[in-house]
């Protein structure tokens, strides 16, 4: 009802008309025009704060009082600079760190796949109990592809790097082998030229691929016309007949460079298990629904095949594709996103305890509004109002700190977490940061903002806000606020506690080999040059000799698999103990190694021999064993000379076991079983053209590159390496989650214990300061300043205990859902418990006697008089 | 004479002003000087804790206001009793009358 401008005027109007009054009166009383007229403004003070009083009591249009309100904030935040830049960096860190974290936490889990209508994209394994999962083999696949399309379409596609001739060099890339049908179950369609047509992936059919855009950038300088292009794929032409768009990824966290038609033979046997499936439910097609398909598909094709794989715990299993995509680095993020969450809490917390802190000195302000006749509502939204400034400004620095953050966090994250590419701060986390910069300000705006409006309002006109003891209520809350931070600090330190102690016996772990001075790469060969087993063998019969003779080089080797990556598993038989019937066979690592590679890596013999030159594709099949199998399967027995059969192949010969090694973490430096069988290269064709060359050389391997291409190109000038790395960063890249998580929540932790430290030593000084008059009178009856300094650290040493114990309750709920991610220590490990609480509890007890031994230098005389 | 001390009550400052405008409707300055003249100087209301009383008052409905001209032709604001406000001016006379002969029973003691 009333215009905001014209209650100004009015008022001013008034003002004026009083101003010119009291002029001519004074000019009556003898004073010149010009003296006459200052006093009489003088006499009003500050027309500006009666204006602004007036206000307060007459109200005006509420978007104008906003607007003041604004205005004035800002005028109280600018006259404490101190004050309102802690403030704001407190929850701008908080801001900015949980910002950078939910994009994150966005990009890898929440965002959708970059595919139409991705809730209907499920990936297909083979599950034979709640642990073991496994791929799909081509007769799986064959007897997919013909029934699925009943409710849906499903394609196959595996990852495989691949020789690409022609150009300058050799080059590897990398290549994802698909089905017909894979861009039109995906949903996607080339940006030019076609996908695959049905038919395109039986072995009669003229071999196609499509390329990336990427690929044809750095390929073809983007003008020339790349459809119809042959490119020559491991010694095969291949005809280019579409590219893809920018942006389109593969379902997977590497990136692809060319899609080549998957062409399936007709298989003989059900294993093994290589590929990977995707299927898009049609729609109205339910997950359930689709489920209960593939297990009708299941339960045809396994009676099928039944005499090459007999495992009736076996069946096909959907996963939502994202699920499969994403795996277990949820945990890690969600962990991490709660982790970051009390940060955000205590930065809240600790902004509220400042804002009391002030409000005692500012008492007086807002009692003469309130005398005035300000209503209570209307200093409740000015004290709000201030504190959504503060959080606004935290807010928006935050979101700068999350734009820088969010690249830390990436170049800190290991390589292993899919779909970091779709890690960007964008509109969600804005609103997220936006979210978060609210709740904060509801938590520090609103406490203080309620006990400020104290409706006692005599206290503090008559104090002078100075020197007079606080109210009780706001001393209990302060207090309340320091125990909520201590309790918050403590589950963070905790879990940075067990993080940081998993990773170092992760560290610590003995991987049962030398990893020092170790290069490996992979040497892989083309089928269609090697088709044979036996060139294949006498290809890198051949490497394993020059390598042998290149100065520097120690010992070298090759295998299938290199440790710690858990590479191929298979499944075994012993002639002692059959797998009896229906129940699924044991499974253990299995490696394709040259003799010398138990030499090459350190691995020493416990029984037996080691394999040799002799155990060649003639010889009778052998196999060395783990110390962990020999442990396992054969407890009390002698393991050499024993017979098992692998990979459910029941026509194959015997293989004998000849030794036994010592353990290597083959599957990675956390997992348990150190179970392996290792079995020479010659006799096991399977992956014979995709080993690993393993070298130990006398000084840096990483120089031994060059020398390796050389010696590989005057073999065959077509083959090029793959996967160089030296084992030293193979090691690192297995440590790559734990020390992410080790150095984020330690951060999370080291902040939270600032904070903490903060609050508690701010909210003791405070008190110090309080009690200056009192610690005088006590100095001046003859307090020793021992007595003094007891009496405040005893303050705040109470505070920091309940904190402490309520901290410590919190955590042993809230590791639970660490379990998972831990290694070698149990989520309520006393050691770190202990530790952490002695911890936070040394950093209270610092923290309060700074301002305790403030207080015992207290002159007694100047205490006194201060009054 | 001694300064006196200017701190009014609230409720003292708004009594005044009430009793300053059951003379007969006045305008801001005329107020304080009316308060200041009846009190042979010794009240003098500050300006700045004039106005919000006044407007404080008129939110409280015991005061209503007019813009009128003044004794020497100038637009002034004219502040006048209501009914509510004399209601609200007898009672604080008693409760005032009260209170002051109670203290000066107590001075009066010897």
């Amino acid at each position: 009802m009333w215009n905001g401008e014209a209650v100004h005027r009015d008022i001013d109007e008034e003002l004026q008309f009083h101003i010119r009054m009291r002029t001519q009166e004074n000019i009556e009383r003898g004073m010149s025009a010009g003296d006459a007229r200052r006093h009489a403004v003088e006499r009003f003070g500050n027309t500006g704060r009666i204006k602004d009083i007036s206000w307060d009591v007459r109200g005006g249009g509420w978007l104008e009082s906003l607007w003041q309100d604004i205005r004035y904030g800002a005028r109280m935040l600018r006259k404490h600079p101190g004050f309102s830049c802690v403030a704001v960096l407190t929850l701008a860190l908080g801001i900015g760190a949980n910002t950078a974290i939910f994009s994150i936490v966005n990009g890898v889990l929440l965002r959708p796949l970059p595919y139409p209508e991705p809730d209907r994209l499920d990936t297909v394994v083979q599950q034979n109990s709640s642990m073991s999962r496994f791929g799909i083999s081509v007769a799986d696949f064959l007897a997919l592809e013909k029934e699925y399309p009943r409710i849906g379409s499903v394609a196959a596609y595996t990852h495989r790097a691949v020789t690409l001739t022609g150009g300058e060099r050799p080059e590897q890339v990398k290549a994802t082998f698909a089905t017909a049908a894979f861009f039109e179950t995906l949903g996607v369609v080339p940006a030019r030229g076609r996908g695959f047509v049905p038919g395109e992936d039986r072995p009669d059919s003229d071999p196609v691929v499509v390329v990336s855009h990427g690929f044809r950038q750095r390929h073809l300088s983007g003008n020339a016309e790349m459809i119809g292009q042959r490119l020559t794929l491991d010694g095969i032409g291949y005809t280019v007949v579409g590219i893809m768009p920018q942006g389109f990824i593969a379902p997977s966290s590497t990136v692809t460079d060319l899609w080549p038609v998957l062409q399936l033979q007709t298989p003989q046997r059900r294993g093994p298990f290589t590929l990977r499936v995707i299927a898009r439910r049609n729609a109205g097609v339910s997950e359930r629904q689709g489920q209960e398909e593939l297990q009708r598909i299941a339960r045809d094709v396994f009676a099928q095949w039944a005499h090459t794989f007999p495992d009736a715990n076996a069946t096909y299993v959907s996963v939502p594709l994202k699920q499969a995509l994403v795996g277990n680095i949820g945990t890690t993020l969600l962990v991490l996103l709660g982790a970051v969450g009390c940060v955000l809490l205590l930065a809240s917390v600790n902004v509220a305890n400042l804002l009391l802190a002030r409000a005692t000195t500012r008492q007086q302000e807002i009692a003469i509004r309130a005398a005035l006749g300000a209503g209570r509502l209307r200093l409740l939204r000015q004290l709000f109002t201030e504190s959504l400034l503060l959080a606004t400004l935290g807010g928006a620095l935050g979101l700068l700190l999350a734009v820088w953050g969010v690249d830390m966090l990436l170049a800190l994250s290991p390589e292993n977490i899919p779909r970091l590419d779709q890690v960007k701060v964008d509109g969600r986390a804005l609103g997220f940061a936006a979210l978060g910069t609210f709740v904060s300000c509801l938590v520090f705006g609103l406490v203080p903002a309620l006990y400020n409006v104290n409706p006692n309002l005599g206290e503090p006109l008559k104090g002078g806000g100075r020197g007079s003891a606080e109210v009780p209520g706001r001393r209990r809350l302060r207090d309340l606020l320091v125990i909520t931070e201590f309790a918050l600090a403590l589950p963070l330190l905790v879990g940075a506690g067990l993080m940081i102690n998993s990773f170092m016996r992760l560290q610590q772990v003995d991987p049962g080999f030398d990893p020092d001075h170790l290069l490996t790469v992979q040497v892989p060969l083309p089928v269609q040059k090697y088709p044979k087993p036996e060139q294949a063998v006498n290809f890198h019969q051949e490497l394993i000799r020059r390598m042998q003779t290149l100065p520097g080089v120690q010992s070298a080797s090759l295998s299938t698999d290199l440790p710690l990556a858990g590479g191929h598993t298979n499944d075994f038989s012993l002639e002692m103990r059959p797998t009896p019937p229906g129940k699924s066979a044991e499974v253990a690592e299995f490696l394709a190694v040259s003799p010398e590679y138990f030499r090459t890596l350190g691995i020493t013999l416990v029984k037996g021999r080691y394999l040799s030159e002799q155990d060649n594709a003639d010889a009778p099949p052998v196999m060395v064993i783990s110390q962990a199998m020999a442990e396992r399967y054969f407890p009390g027995e002698d393991p050499v000379g024993m017979r098992l059969k692998t990979g459910g192949c029941k026509e194959c010969d015997w293989t004998t076991i000849v030794g036994v090694v010592s353990d290597v973490k083959n599957g990675g430096l956390n997992v348990e079983d150190d179970s392996a069988m290792y079995c020479p290269f010659i006799q096991e064709p399977l992956n014979l053209r995709m080993m690993t060359l393993v070298l130990r050389t006398e000084s840096d391997p990483a120089s031994f590159v060059a020398a390796v291409r050389r010696e590989v190109n005057s073999i065959d000038p077509d083959l090029a390496l793959a996967n160089i790395k030296t084992m030293d960063q193979l090691m690192s890249e297995s440590l790559g989650q734990s020390r992410y998580r080790g150095i984020l929540l330690g951060i999370f932790a080291l902040v939270a214990l600032v904070l903490a430290a903060v609050g508690i030593y701010g909210v003791i000084a405070y008190a110090v300061n309080q009690r200056t008059h009192e610690f005088g009178i006590r100095i001046a009856l003859g307090a020793q300043k021992r007595d003094i300094l007891k009496l405040v650290v005893r303050q705040g040493m109470t505070l920091s205990v309940i904190g402490v114990a309520i901290g410590v309750a919190a955590s042993l709920v809230l590791t639970r859902f660490l379990s998972s991610l831990l290694y070698g220590v149990s989520n309520t490990d006393p050691a770190t418990f202990t530790s952490v609480t002695l911890l936070l509890i040394g950093v209270a007890f610092v923290a309060c006697s700074i301002p305790a031994r403030r207080a015992t230098r207290v002159d007694p005389m100047v205490a006194l008089r201060h009054e | 004479m001694t300064k006196p001390k200017n701190n009014l009550l609230q409720g003292t400052l708004d009594m005044l002003v009430l009793k300053a405008l059951s003379l007969g409707p006045m305008h801001g300055y005329g107020v304080g000087q009316r308060i200041q003249q009846i009190s042979d100087d010794v009240l003098r209301v500050e300006e700045g804790s004039l106005y919000p009383a006044l407007y404080r008052i008129e939110q409280q409905g015991w005061i209503e206001s007019e813009w009128g001209v003044s004794e020497n032709n100038q637009r002034a604001k004219f502040y006048k009793l209501t009914r509510q406000g004399r209601r609200q001016l007898q009672l604080e006379e008693e409760n005032w009358g009260r209170l002051a002969g109670a203290i000066f029973k107590v001075m009066a003691t010897t």
